[in-house]
């Protein structure tokens, strides 16, 4: 007498012979895939396009706020070897300009530029004789020197600061920068402009006071009237001596860059300096690294744990409908 | 399947094929006829099945990487991945009446069986028809597949002491329902 669990094996349906030859055939090439679009199944692609063009957006939106951090000052970038100081439309503001500066047919850029030159210290005194040749060829002047010689391996050194017509700058670094080897260089601009139109046009309006004073006081016809004259005349003139200055003041700062050279024995700092730029350098890589990686953490942290959750609901809702199929 | 075998088949399906490796094919022959009997049992279609079926390798050759022997057997991957596409074909076809309903040509019985064994035959598969689809489907996975209580487990994500339970009333059921029907 065969048992239940007999029959019950014995009942289980067995597959025809041209199914059994067909899935043969697929296993062996390896069930190629059908060449229809599955596009219309797959109703997750939306969802996913519309992350990425989010996840784009938001990175892009990013990338232009970290490049809305500028200082406020109109810093110059001193690349250009454009050596005109006073005209350079290439310094001028796109469009109108007038957040940075009133339009103006003159722009007044104040330029300093810091040189570090490294070189044996037999060399030194030669070196401070080329400096002050460099600086006198190009018309310029030295506001300050400082040159020191010691015995002790790194004691030595020396710095200048120089005045250099703006115009004679570039040149200048130039045949500085071929003194000895360079260390260091950077260079800075600040676009004044603003600051001396308005000297400019109070200047203006005080020397039409003052002539309008004048014209006033020839007419006086009480001595009351014409000390009075005389008061005020007296004030808008030192007004107009004070404007006068900072006028000169600005001018020379404009027209004449500041140059610092700085002096450095080759080998005191060679090993240092380049090891501290080493690390200067890394830890700036590693700085630059972190802020990416926290910034795309902000990102893509809540859109994975979004999409998480949602795969999560989206698999927990499909076994609670598969299980209602035997329900 | 021991574990050896099963680490042989994971190792395997992890190195990448363009055609299915041989422990893929090897289980293919190990396991399609019962793949079979078990997904014609829950759908109750022949044509269905074959599809189903079909499906069911299909998806198992394409996620053959996930395959993972310390989770359970081969076998109880492969009857889930069938499982799965068995209750979607359910779903997509709204075929739970078909369920409940009496066999199909599955079953159909060949002409020159003995009469006795074709009565019990007969009297167990309208026992079977009257259980429970959860009851059917236990079933068929027990005998249909040929699965194990911890693999039946692994498949419908129970204990296998509770499947040992279950599987025991059912079947005490089934005998109860085809002595009545004798």
């Amino acid at each position: 007498m065969r048992t239940l669990e007999d029959v019950l094996e014995e009942i289980t349906p067995t597959p025809d012979p041209g199914f059994v030859a067909d899935m043969e055939s697929r296993i062996r090439q390896g069930f190629p895939r059908k060449r229809k679009s599955r596009l219309p199944a797959l109703g997750y692609r939306p969802v996913l396009t519309v992350a990425a063009t989010t996840l784009l957006a938001v990175l892009v939106a990013v990338s232009l706020t970290g490049e809305g951090e500028q200082p406020s000052t109109p810093r110059v970038a001193m690349e250009s070897t454009d050596e005109s100081a006073v005209v350079d439309p290439a310094f001028a503001p796109p469009g109108a300009g007038g957040a940075i500066a009133p339009r103006t047919d003159i722009r007044r850029i104040e330029r300093s530029a810091q040189l570090t030159l490294a070189a044996n210290p037999d060399e030194f005194d030669q070196i401070a004789d080329d400096v002050f040749r460099i600086t006198g060829q190009h018309q310029g002047f030295v506001l300050q020197s400082t040159l020191t010689q010691e015995e002790e391996e790194g004691g030595s050194g020396g710095s200048f600061e120089l005045r250099i017509p703006a115009a004679q700058l570039q040149p200048a670094l130039g045949e500085l920068s071929r003194l000895a080897t360079v260390r260091a260089r950077s260079e800075s601009g600040t676009d004044v402009t603003g600051a001396f139109v308005s000297i400019r046009d109070r200047l203006r309006t005080a020397r039409a006071l003052r002539a309008s004073l004048l014209r006033r006081l020839e007419l006086a016809t009480t001595d009351t009237a014409a000390n009075a004259i005389q008061r005020r005349l007296a004030i808008v003139g030192s007004r107009v001596g004070r404007l006068r200055a900072q006028m000169r003041d600005m001018r020379q700062r404009t027209e004449f860059a500041t140059v610092f050279v700085e002096l450095v024995d080759e080998d005191a700092g060679a090993v240092a300096g380049s090891t501290d730029e080493a690390v200067d350098d890394a830890v700036g890589s590693l700085e630059d690294i972190l802020t990416f990686l926290i910034r795309a953490a902000g990102i893509l942290v809540p859109l994975a744990l979004v999409g998480g959750i949602s795969w999560l609901f989206a698999t927990r809702a499909r076994k609670r409908a598969r299980d209602r199929a035997l329900a | 399947m021991d574990g050896a075998v099963a680490e042989t088949m994971s190792g395997t399906f992890e190195r990448s094929a363009p055609t299915p490796s041989e422990a893929f094919e090897a289980l293919y022959r190990r396991a399609f006829p019962r793949v079979y009997g078990y997904v014609a049992t829950l759908l109750r279609d022949r044509a269905g099945a074959e599809e189903v079926t079909a499906q069911a390798f299909e998806r198992a050759l394409r996620k053959r990487r996930s395959f993972r022997a310390s989770r359970g057997s081969e076998e109880a991957w492969l009857f889930g991945i069938a499982r799965n596409a068995a209750l979607d074909e359910l779903r997509r076809r709204k075929r739970r009446a078909a369920l409940e309903a009496d066999p199909e040509d599955v079953h159909a019985t060949a002409p020159d069986e003995a009469a006795d064994g074709a009565l019990r035959r007969q009297a167990v598969r309208a026992a079977l028809g009257r259980l429970a689809p959860r009851e059917r489907e236990l079933v068929a996975l027990r005998f249909a597949g040929g699965l194990s209580h911890e693999e039946i487990a692994r498949v419908l994500g129970i204990s296998a002491s509770n499947v040992g339970t279950r599987l025991h009333r059912t079947l005490e059921k089934l005998r109860r329902d085809c002595d009545e029907d004798a």
